[in-house]
């Protein structure tokens, strides 16, 4: 019955393992539409500024291998700091390459405030500091800023 | 029961997780503990194993992964009463030692997190600190390109702010420029780039954003910089303070070092309306120094996200400003060098060049404009006589008079020149031939009256000048043409007998 046993703890940990991330994003989901909800706030108005975005790459960018490249080649990987209890500390920007090693194009950092429209709440305290870095970071993970991010880095290389 | 427990393992792991997520972390770090010590024990039990007391080894390093060494240290202490009731038969003496072992093992993985944690934060930190290098060079590369691309003064300067206050430069929410009078004996407010309150700072932000600006683009859009900071910069114009007081703007014109100080700081509070700088908090305030010479200082501060100023931020500020320092004064002595291109060095009136240059473009406008343009030709009258009698260093002092009087005597939008030795060019912009006589004439009249040393050696006893004037469209539509003709009356004043003005008139010998 040991085998078992283990087997049964083996299950609960990989399985706590494989779902923290995706019971995380549903987490702050949830917080999310709360706060919102209280603030009176639509998740439409919410507007990433994409002013933390630090490139790795000159710009304007002259490099031909990476201006080569499609806008399906970028790709997004997030920097989780501990699996069974994630925190999300930015966003790496990738470019793929043919040879395998992927180039590092950007990172948001996560540390600081990117949705100007809780400012003023924050500003006159009706939302509380931690409530704006929760829903920063759920708004970093959601897939409309993925490609959002996606768009304005490919933009940003391809501008003369 | 085999299937039972995997079913119950498999079960508990998506409920708690899903629920963990709703809190907190340190509940949801309690949460899961708390599960995996159901999850063990309610699992040994279905499977009717003995070796829960091995499975809580595991439980107790979750603790301490969870809570560092306090929580591997009460993970130990729960473990003991769990392995009493769960035990088949173990001796207490068997049952010390699991305890005693619980502990060691919570201690060891305890402090082993705990060191894990610390050497992950650090190596956050240095991975953030880097990432942040690398933002500051590509920032002090854009505003690099973008000052080469001007040698004026207030793009210059607007470069500068923006880098310093806009979210993909520094980002702090206000910065404001204080430059050095050219006597050193102030330090005068010059132009800021923020809003006077910290409210107004949410909608600029909410604009900017909503349009995806770049540093590049706040660069560009200098006009509306400076319509939105409109009411910023006012406040700042009106400030003024003594470069030798004890304020704390001063001092770091003394000493050349940048300083993080507070509004509160005593050295800090002078003068109402430096007060009245509408929610200053911490400032920091760096000079701009270049090969040894003092321009001014910037400040800058967050009075709107109240985030903390700390040196890491001074040396962020620095490269910018001495960037700064340097173009300023580039430009200043590139605009200087104009100056001097185009200005007679004795009597500081534009030069003969300039004349060439400005003429065509002048006259060009007030065609398009069809506005008069009227020009006098003024000659010292017998001047080599005053030379020869009194020295070329007297002729200087008269020639040096004489332009101080004739730049009083005409409006800021007229035009002097030097246009030879002791020969003058007056252009007057929309000014009537009748007009431009009367103006020549009052001209003579204070020439005549005023005195001049050693001008009693001249032939009429006293220094006098003759003046032609011509005048477009009137007399001429070309601005050659329009020269000659005024040239030509001068000769007719000349030769009438020199001191009087004489308005050009077709036909007469040249």
């Amino acid at each position: 019955m040991k085998v078992e046993f283990a087997v049964s703890i083996l299950l609960f940990f990989l399985l706590s393992l494989v779902l923290s991330q995706h019971f995380h994003y549903i987490g702050l989901k949830t917080k999310t539409k709360r706060i919102l909800k209280r603030l009176q706030l639509r998740w439409d108005d919410m507007h990433c500024s994409m002013d933390h975005l630090i490139y790795f790459i000159q710009l304007p960018c002259h490099n031909v291998t990476i201006k080569q490249l499609q806008r399906s080649d970028f790709y997004i990987k997030k920097d989780y700091s501990s699996l069974l209890f994630p925190t999300i500390t930015g966003l790496r920007i990738y470019a793929a390459s043919k040879s395998g090693e992927d180039t590092l194009i950007a990172y948001l950092g996560l540390d600081k405030p990117s949705l100007p429209q809780l400012s003023e709440f924050l500003w006159n305290g009706t939302m509380t500091q931690q409530e704006a870095e929760l829903i920063n970071v759920y708004k970093a993970l959601h897939p409309s800023t993925s490609a959002e991010i996606l768009d304005e880095v490919y933009r940003t290389i391809h501008k003369t | 029961m085999v299937i039972v427990s995997l079913l119950f393992s498999a079960l508990l792991a998506v409920v708690i997780n899903y629920f963990r997520f709703l809190s907190d972390l340190p509940r949801n770090r309690l949460i899961f503990c708390a599960a995996v010590l159901v999850m063990m024990t309610v699992s040994a039990k279905l499977t009717d194993t003995d070796y829960l007391y091995v499975a809580m080894f595991l439980f107790v390093i979750v603790c301490a992964f969870s809570f560092s060494v306090r929580g591997g240290l009460l993970g130990a202490l729960v473990s003991i009463p769990v392995v009493m009731w769960s035990s088949h038969g173990f001796h207490w003496q068997q049952i010390a030692f699991l305890g005693v072992g619980y502990v060691l093992v919570g201690l060891i993985s305890g402090v082993y997190w705990q060191i894990f944690r610390r050497e992950s934060l650090r190596a956050f930190r240095a991975q953030n600190h880097l990432f942040r290098q690398a933002k500051d060079l590509s920032i002090v590369r854009s505003i690099g390109t973008a000052l080469q691309s001007t040698l004026d003064i207030d793009r210059i300067i607007h470069i500068i702010l923006t880098a310093m206050t806009a979210g993909h430069g520094l980002g702090f929410n206000r910065a404001m420029l204080f430059l050095l009078s050219d006597d050193g004996q102030y330090l005068q407010g010059k132009t800021a780039i923020g809003s006077l309150r910290a409210a107004d700072v949410i909608d600029i932000w909410k604009s900017t954003s909503r349009d995806k600006l770049k540093l590049e683009d706040y660069i560009e859009h200098e006009d509306d910089a400076a319509e939105a900071n409109k009411a910023l910069i006012e406040h700042i114009r009106k400030i003024a303070i003594r470069s030798d007081s004890e304020h704390a703007l001063a001092k770091v014109i003394e000493d050349r070092q940048p300083m993080i100080l507070h509004s509160n700081d005593p050295k800090f509070r002078m003068e109402g309306w430096f007060d009245s700088l509408v929610d200053l908090g911490q400032v920091a305030i760096v000079p701009l120094v270049h090969k040894g010479e003092m321009l001014g200082i910037i400040m800058v501060d967050n009075h709107f996200s109240k985030q903390p100023i700390d040196n890491a931020d001074l040396e962020r500020l620095l490269p910018l400003a001495n960037q700064a320092a340097m173009a300023l004064q580039n430009a200043a002595l590139y605009h200087k060098t104009q100056e001097m291109a185009i200005t007679d060095g004795l009597t500081g009136l534009h030069n003969q060049r300039f004349f060439e240059e400005m003429l065509s473009t002048i006259y060009n406008s007030t065609r398009r404009t069809q506005m008069p343009l009227s020009m006098l030709v003024l000659d010292i009258d017998y001047f080599k006589n005053y030379n020869d009698r009194n020295g070329h260093l007297a002729g200087n002092e008269l020639l040096i008079k004489l332009a101080a009087i004739l730049k009083q005597s005409v409006r800021k939008e007229d035009l002097t020149f030097r246009f030879g030795g002791e020969e003058f060019i007056v252009l007057l912009s929309s000014t009537s031939k009748k007009d431009a006589l009367n103006v020549a004439e009052k001209i003579r009249k204070r020439i005549e009256d005023t005195e001049f040393p050693f001008e009693e050696v001249q032939p009429n006893g006293q220094l006098t000048i003759s003046i032609g004037v011509a005048s477009f469209p009137e007399d001429k539509d070309r601005p050659r043409e329009l020269f000659e003709a005024a040239d030509q009356a001068l000769y007719t004043a000349k030769r009438s007998g020199r001191n009087q003005v004489v308005g050009y008139k077709e036909g007469e010998p040249a």
